[in-house]
């Protein structure tokens, strides 16, 4: 129930980047959701679409890259591809690990439109 | 002089949680100088956390200086429970945000006196989803799950249980008449969180209870701590 909340800071973020570059409008605007980040794309989406009527975004198109969980073993220094947050080191079974990826949520990229004779 | 429109292209990473990160950096920067530990409680709705404080700040007010600031959507329900135990308490209403950030936090702490207070309760907003992205500077996460819940909810709510602490199982004194599978529910914990510490109560019955409180005073910082550090 969040995501409005996140989404709107991409928004501010991205808009301040936008004034700073003396960009016209927003093209494209990309966020890097980590599949166990808890956040649900189709929330972001629907945010986005409700927020950017009358913004430097009315054009924009959002993408939403997922990004899958990588884990690894405090134990044995394996690192390896895994479907949930625990998951056991193939290696060495243990189960002392940490999340390399799969838990961010962030602004990525930033597609600007700005006028030749504008830009510095 | 309009010049031709030119695409440009930002390659960032910005974390979206990077304001969140700040406020919750600067809450535990001001614990740790005043000696206080913070404890976040995070549950499904009515899971108890509430019932859990309500006996923690009456039984142990004498040995222990305690405070509690509650997290709800509406309503100053919490606070009212938790009055009259000698213990600050504040409200939060978040209004629709489904969640406590470190920034209400600060907020309610600023309001607080908070001066030689050893340990300060936050009650999050009953969630098991939204709260677990939002670090509240907090030194220990605490996570409740009630028996009538059933024994798949750390399975279903990974990224939580993940991060607790200490897992408090509570409602045990309703174990026979749901016919509840501890066992199972004790492996779905070890699943998501193999290295959390578990813990059984019941807050009705106060079963358990001691091992709650144990657990507490492991987290008190000791008097003089403070001192030590600058020394
Ligand atoms: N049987 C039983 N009921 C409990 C226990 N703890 C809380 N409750 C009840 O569960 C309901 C919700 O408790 P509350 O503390 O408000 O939950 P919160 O929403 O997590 O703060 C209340 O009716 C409590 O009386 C317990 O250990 N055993
Ligand atoms: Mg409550
Ligand atoms: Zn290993």
């Amino acid at each position: 129930m969040h995501e409005a909340g996140l989404m709107a800071e991409a928004m501010n973020k991205a808009e301040t980047l936008a004034m700073q570059c003396n960009a016209d409008a927003v093209a494209g605007l990309t966020l890097r959701v980590g599949v166990l980040s808890g956040v649900a794309l189709q929330a972001l989406q629907f945010a986005f679409d409700a927020m950017k009527p009358g913004t430097v975004f009315e054009q924009a198109e959002l993408r939403l890259e997922q990004v899958l969980p990588r884990l690894s073993c405090r134990d044995c220094g394996m690192e390896y591809a895994a479907q949930e947050r625990g998951q056991r080191c193939p290696v060495c079974k243990g189960s002392n690990t940490s999340l390399l990826q799969g838990g961010e949520l962030e602004l990525a990229k930033l597609e600007l439109i700005v006028r030749e004779d504008r830009t510095s | 002089m309009t010049g031709t429109l030119l695409h440009q292209t930002l390659d960032l990473s910005h974390s979206l949680l990077q304001h969140n990160a700040g406020s919750a950096d600067a809450n535990r920067a001001f614990f740790l100088e005043k000696g206080l530990t913070a404890i976040s409680i995070v549950s499904s709705p009515g899971a108890g956390k509430t019932a859990l404080l309500e006996r923690t700040l009456t039984e142990l007010r004498q040995e222990i200086r305690m405070g509690a600031i509650t997290g709800d959507l509406q309503t100053e329900n919490d606070a009212e429970r938790l009055q009259n135990r000698g213990a600050p308490v504040l409200q939060i209403t978040t209004g629709e945000v489904c969640h406590l950030e470190a920034e209400m936090v600060a907020k309610a702490v600023e309001k607080m006196d908070t001066e030689g207070l050893q340990l300060l309760f936050i009650e999050n907003v009953g969630n098991l989803v939204c709260p677990a992205a939002f670090d509240l500077g907090e030194r220990s996460r605490v996570v409740m799950l009630s028996i009538t819940e059933g024994e798949d909810k750390p399975l279903k709510y990974p990224a939580l249980f993940a991060q607790a602490e200490l897992v408090v199982v509570t409602k045990c004194d309703l174990t026979h008449i749901l016919d509840f599978d501890m066992h199972n529910l004790l492996q779905n914990i070890r699943r998501t969180a193999p290295q959390t510490k578990v813990i059984m109560v019941s807050a009705r019955t106060g079963h358990g209870m001691t091992d709650w409180y144990a657990w507490l005073r492991t987290q008190v910082v000791p008097e003089g701590w403070a001192v030590v550090q600058q020394a």
